[in-house]
C-alpha cells in the first residue's frame, strides 16, 4: 500500500467479514443438524441425509439464520477523535427472516468528561427478509475509544454481536472530504501537503445526517453534479455549513454542471462559461494565484460574497458565508493541465483550505444542579409539577368539614348515629377522592421537560441555539425525547453527587431525527445541553457613532419578541415587544465610553443585568443564573459590549415528548452581543 | 367491653361532652400546614429533589410524633383531668378489679389512637399519592403508626396508675419518656428510633444490623422486638401499678 493510498483512506481494506453463529439457532448446518438431532435408524442412510438437505433448501424458514455484520467506520475508515462519525453497517441474512433491532453500544462520559463512564446505545429496528442484505446508516458519538464499540443484532430468536476496536481508525485532526465524479482531480496532489486526512468519497457516500459531518473541516466539490443528492443529504449539508462547515467548490471544464440549481445555490457566483486565462498574481497575491498561462477557468458573475482574487477582470476566488460556515469558490480547473502539472499545486490548495479558525464561541450559558435547584425552589415553578392549589383546597375543605361535623355533634342538630356515619363517610370519601385526584388523575404530570434556549444571532438569518434541558420525573418510567432536525450535540450534564448514570438509548431513523430514550426513577432528574443550528431571520445591526449607538432591528421571523431590552455599559433601555414583521432603527446614547479618564472612579464599562427583572419568575431565574451568569464567562459583555435580547413568544419546540402525561415548558431568548469600541480602539 | 364503666366514662367525657375535641384539633391543625408547606421546601438531594418527594415522609413523621405525644397525654389524663373519676375510687367504691380497670383504659386508649390516625388518614393518603409512595408502604406506615402510638402510650397509663395524685410528676415523666424514646434514642442506636426506622423504610434504605458477640440481627427485627418489649413492659408495669394501688 502506498503512502498516498493510505492517506486517502482508499487503501484501507473493508473490515474483515465475520460470520457469526447466532445464539438462538437450533442447528447451523446440515452437519450440525445431523449431530444434534437424534436420528431414528432409517435416517442414518445417505439418501435420508440428502433428503433433509433438500427439504431445508426448499423451505428457508427452516434454515439456520446466519447474520453477517459488516461495518464501515467513518469516512473510508477515518474519523476525527471526539466528534460524531458515520457508521454504515451492512447486515446480510442468509437464513430465515429476522425481525429485530440493531444496537450499537458506545461509551460516554469518563475522565475527559468529568464523570463516570456509561454506555449509550443507538438502536434501529430492522427487518431482514430471508436471503437478503440491508444497509443501515447511523451516526455515533463515543466520548472515548479505549473501550470497544459493540454492534449487536437482537431479535426474539437470534442474537449476533461483534466488538470493534476504534483505535485503529481515528485521526486527531478533522477530516477533509473530496467529492469528485470522474476522479479527474488527483487527490494525491491535493492531499500531500495537508495536515488533515483527505478522503475521497462518491456523492452517495456523503452522510444524510449533519452530525456525521461534524468531524469534517472542509468538503471539496470538484466536477461533481449534485443532481443525485437526496433531500436528506442536502439538508445535512446545509445544516453542517450553517453550523460552521467549510465548502470549497472547485471549477472544472465541465461548466454546465455548475449551472445546475442543485450546486448553483451554494455558489457565490453565477457561472457563465469557460475560457483560458493567464494568471499573473499582483503584489501580495503570490500565494493566492499561480503565475501560469493558459489555465482553464470558469467565467462567472459575482452574486454574493467577497472576491479574494481575480484574473483578467473575472473572479477567481470568491468567498461567501452561510450561517457560521463559509463557501469558497475557485474558478480554476486544477484537475487539468497545465495547473494539474504545476509543482506548486499542493501548496496552492493548502492555502485554499485554510484551517478552520478557533470557533468564536458565544458565552456559554450556565446549566448545572445549582441553577436547577433555584428553579425548583421557585414557588411559581412548583405549581408546574405539583397540585398546590388543589391540595390547599382539599386541606381547607377537609378541616372545614370536620369542624362542621364537630359543631353539629356538639349542638346535637342531628342524631349522633347519623353524625358518626357522616364522619366516617366524609373521611373515607375525602381519602379516596384525594387519592384519585392526586395519584391517578388531577394535575400531576408524570414528568416535566423544561427547555431553556438562547439563540445567538449568527449571520444570514441563522442562529445557533444553545438549549439547556431539564427532564424531571415524578414516576419510575422511560421518557422518549424527540429531537428535531438540526441538532448537533447532546451533552448530559454530569453531576458530581450523582451515582453512576444509567445507560441511555438513542433511536435513529433514516430521516435524521432522533429519539433519546431515558429511564428515570421517581423524583429523579437529568440535565442536558443541546446545540442546534436553525433559521431565525431576525436581524439586529449595531453601529457605534460617537457617543451614540444606532440600532436597526428587523424581525422577519414568524415569532414575536416580547420583553426586549438593549443593555449597554451604564445604560439599559426597555424596548417592549417587537412583533413579527416589525423593523425599526433607533439611536441610543451611550455612557462615557470615550472618556473614561474623566470619570476614573466609575465602572461604566461593564454591563449590569442585576436590575433587569421579569414578571415571570422562571424567566428571571433563567436570565440571571443561566443566560447571563455572573462568572468568568461574563467577561465578554462586561468588557464593553452592547447586548440586545428579547424573549421569543411561543417558541418552536426543538425537543419534545409527545405524551399528555409530560408537561413541556419552553423558554427561548434571542440575544445579540456586540463589542463596543473603546477610546483606544478608535 | 361496652359496659365497662371506665370506657363509658372516658367516651362520655371525650366525645359526648367534647372535652377531647381539643386533642384532635391540635392534631389536625399542626398536620395540615406541615403537609402543605413542606411542598414549598424543596431541595436537591444526591439523586432527587426533596420537598414533594419527601411529602409523605414528612407527613408520616409528623403524624407519628403527634399521635405518640398526644396519646401519651390522653393516657395520662391531661385533658379534662378534673372530669375523670380517680382509679382508686373505681376500685374501692365501685369494686372494679385490676383487669376491668385496665381493660377499660386500654380500650379507650386504643379507640383514641385509632380515631386519631383515622382523622389523619386523608392527609397521609394524599401525601402518598403526590409523593408517588407505593400503596403497600403507605399501608405499612399506618400500621407502624398504630403500633408506635399503642406501645408508647401504655406508659402514660402506667404513670397515671402510679402517680395519680401527682400530676406534675406524671407530666414531667411522660415528656422525658417521649423525648428519650422518640428523639434521643437515635443517638445511641439508630434502628431503635421510630423516626429513623420510618424514614429508612420509606426511603428504601437498609439500617445497620445489630452485631453482638459475632452474630448479627437485622435492624427490622431489633426495632420490632424493642418496641414489643417497650409495650409489654409498659403493660406489665401498668398492671403492677394498678395492683399496688389496690393493695395500698
Amino acid at each position: 500500500m502506498s503512502f498516498s493510498d493510505e492517506k486517502l483512506g482508499r487503501g484501507l481494506a473493508p473490515a474483515p467479514r465475520f460470520i457469526l453463529q447466532t445464539a438462538g439457532a437450533r442447528f447451523s448446518s446440515a452437519g450440525s443438524f445431523a449431530k444434534r438431532y437424534t436420528c431414528p435408524r432409517q435416517f442414518h442412510r445417505p439418501w435420508s441425509f440428502w433428503f433433509v438437505g433438500f427439504f431445508i433448501c426448499l423451505f428457508p424458514s427452516f434454515c439456520p439464520a446466519e447474520i453477517l455484520i459488516e461495518p464501515r467506520i467513518g469516512f473510508h475508515g477515518v474519523f476525527q477523535l471526539g466528534r460524531p462519525f458515520p457508521l454504515e453497517i451492512q447486515l446480510s441474512n442468509s437464513g430465515r427472516p429476522a425481525d429485530g433491532t440493531l444496537e450499537i453500544a458506545v461509551w460516554k462520559g469518563g475522565a475527559t468528561k468529568g464523570g463516570a463512564p456509561y454506555a449509550l446505545f443507538y438502536r434501529r429496528d430492522v427487518f431482514l427478509s430471508a436471503q437478503s442484505r440491508k444497509l443501515v446508516q447511523l451516526t455515533v458519538d463515543p466520548d472515548f475509544i479505549s473501550r470497544p464499540l459493540k454492534i449487536t443484532f437482537l431479535s426474539p430468536t437470534e442474537t449476533v454481536s461483534r466488538e470493534f476496536d476504534l483505535r485503529r481508525y481515528f485521526s486527531p485532526a478533522p477530516v477533509i472530504l473530496l467529492v469528485s465524479e470522474g476522479n479527474t482531480i488527483l487527490p494525491v496532489s491535493v492531499g500531500a501537503s495537508l495536515s488533515s486526512r483527505l478522503v475521497a468519497l462518491s456523492l452517495a457516500e456523503l452522510p444524510a445526517d449533519p452530525r456525521a459531518l461534524l468531524g469534517v473541516s472542509h468538503l471539496i466539490l470538484y466536477d461533481q453534479s449534485l443532481r443525485d443528492f437526496s433531500r436528506s443529504q442536502q439538508l445535512a449539508l446545509d445544516a453542517w455549513l450553517t453550523a460552521g462547515g467549510r465548502l470549497v467548490i472547485v471549477g472544472s471544464l465541465n461548466y454546465p454542471l455548475y449551472q445546475e440549481p442543485s450546486i448553483s445555490r451554494f455558489l457565490p457566483v453565477r457561472v457563465t462559461g469557460i475560457k483560458r486565462v493567464s494568471l499573473s498574481p499582483g503584489p501580495g497575491q503570490s500565494e493566492r494565484l499561480p503565475p501560469i498561462a493558459n489555465v482553464w477557468a470558469q467565467t462567472s458573475n459575482v452574486v454574493a460574497g467577497k472576491v479574494l482574487a481575480e484574473a483578467q477582470g473575472m473572479p477567481v476566488i470568491v468567498e461567501t458565508s452561510r450561517g457560521k460556515g463559509r463557501i469558497t469558490y475557485l474558478s480554476l480547473d486544477i484537475g487539468r493541465p497545465p495547473l494539474s502539472q504545476w509543482d506548486g499545486l499542493p501548496r496552492f490548495v493548502q492555502n485554499l483550505l485554510t484551517p478552520v479558525e478557533a470557533e468564536d464561541l458565544s458565552p456559554r450559558t450556565r446549566w448545572d444542579d445549582a441553577v436547577f435547584s433555584q428553579l425548583i425552589l421557585s414557588p411559581s415553578f412548583i405549581s408546574a409539577y405539583l397540585p398546590t392549589g388543589s391540595l390547599f383546597a382539599a386541606i381547607v375543605g377537609y378541616l372545614i368539614g370536620i369542624g362542621a361535623l364537630a359543631w353539629l355533634w356538639q349542638f346535637q342538630r342531628f342524631p349522633r348515629r347519623v353524625l358518626v356515619i357522616s364522619l366516617i363517610s366524609f373521611v373515607v370519601l375525602s381519602t379516596v377522592g384525594g387519592y384519585l385526584v392526586f395519584g391517578r388523575g388531577g394535575n400531576i404530570p408524570d414528568g416535566v421537560l423544561l427547555s431553556s434556549t438562547v439563540m445567538e444571532s449568527s449571520a444570514d438569518g441563522y442562529v445557533e441555539a444553545q438549549s439547556n434541558l431539564a427532564m424531571f420525573s415524578t414516576q419510575i418510567r422511560e421518557y422518549s425525547l424527540q429531537l428535531e432536525r438540526g441538532w448537533m450535540d447532546l451533552i448530559p450534564v454530569s453531576s458530581s453527587s450523582r451515582e453512576r448514570p444509567q445507560p441511555a438509548v438513542v433511536f435513529q431513523d433514516g430521516s435524521g431525527s432522533s429519539r433519546f430514550q431515558l429511564p428515570l426513577r421517581e423524583w429523579d432528574y437529568r440535565l442536558f445541553r443541546i446545540r442546534f443550528v436553525d433559521r431565525f431571520p431576525l436581524r439586529a445591526e449595531f453601529e457605534q457613532q460617537g457617543g451614540k449607538l444606532r440600532v436597526r432591528l428587523s424581525n422577519l421571523s414568524a415569532k414575536d419578541l416580547v420583553d426586549c431590552w438593549l443593555v449597554a455599559p451604564g445604560r439599559r433601555y426597555a424596548l417592549g415587544d417587537i412583533p413579527r414583521g416589525a423593523s425599526w432603527a433607533k439611536e441610543f446614547p451611550l455612557a462615557d465610553l470615550e472618556a473614561p479618564e474623566r470619570s476614573p472612579g466609575r465602572r461604566s464599562e461593564s454591563v449590569d443585568f442585576r436590575e433587569i427583572s421579569f414578571k415571570d419568575k422562571t424567566r428571571e431565574i433563567l436570565f440571571h443564573s443561566s443566560f447571563f451568569p455572573r462568572d468568568e464567562a461574563s467577561t465578554r459583555w462586561s468588557a464593553g459590549a452592547a447586548i440586545f435580547f428579547g424573549w421569543v413568544k411561543d417558541p418552536d419546540r426543538r425537543v419534545a415528548i409527545e405524551d399528555p402525561r409530560i408537561r413541556n415548558y419552553d423558554y427561548t431568548l434571542f440575544r445579540a452581543i456586540i463589542p463596543l469600541a473603546g477610546p483606544e480602539d478608535e | 367491653m361496652r359496659n365497662n364503666p371506665l370506657l363509658r366514662e372516658s367516651v362520655e367525657i371525650f366525645f359526648f361532652e367534647g372535652h377531647g375535641f381539643a386533642v384532635y384539633f391540635y392534631l389536625l391543625i399542626i398536620l395540615a400546614p406541615v403537609a402543605f408547606l413542606s411542598l414549598y421546601l424543596p431541595s436537591l438531594d444526591t439523586q432527587m429533589w426533596s420537598g414533594s418527594a419527601n411529602l409523605f415522609k414528612v407527613c408520616a413523621v409528623t403524624t407519628l410524633l403527634l399521635t405518640v405525644y398526644l396519646a401519651l397525654r390522653v393516657a395520662n389524663q391531661e385533658f379534662a383531668s378534673w372530669r375523670f373519676k380517680p382509679i382508686k375510687r373505681w376500685m374501692r367504691e365501685d369494686g372494679l378489679g385490676v383487669s376491668a380497670v385496665s381493660q377499660g383504659q386500654l380500650a379507650f386508649l386504643s379507640l383514641h389512637v385509632v380515631f386519631s390516625i383515622f382523622l389523619c388518614v386523608p392527609f397521609l393518603i394524599w401525601a402518598g399519592a403526590i409523593a408517588r409512595t407505593p400503596f403497600q408502604r403507605v399501608a405499612v406506615t399506618l400500621l407502624l403508626l398504630l403500633f408506635y402510638a399503642l406501645s408508647y402510650s401504655i406508659w402514660g397509663l402506667f404513670t397515671l396508675a402510679l402517680w395519680e395524685r401527682r400530676a406534675e410528676t406524671r407530666q414531667v415523666f411522660i415528656r422525658c419518656l417521649f423525648f428519650c424514646l422518640v428523639v434521643f434514642s437515635a443517638l445511641f442506636y439508630l434502628p431503635v428510633n421510630p423516626v429513623a426506622f420510618l424514614l429508612a423504610y420509606l426511603g428504601r434504605q437498609e439500617l445497620m444490623p445489630l452485631s453482638m458477640a459475632g452474630w448479627k440481627v437485622s435492624a427490622g427485627i431489633v426495632h420490632v422486638t424493642f418496641h414489643l418489649l417497650i409495650g409489654i413492659t409498659g403493660l406489665a408495669a401498668y398492671r403492677w401499678a394498678l395492683k399496688k394501688d389496690l393493695a395500698v
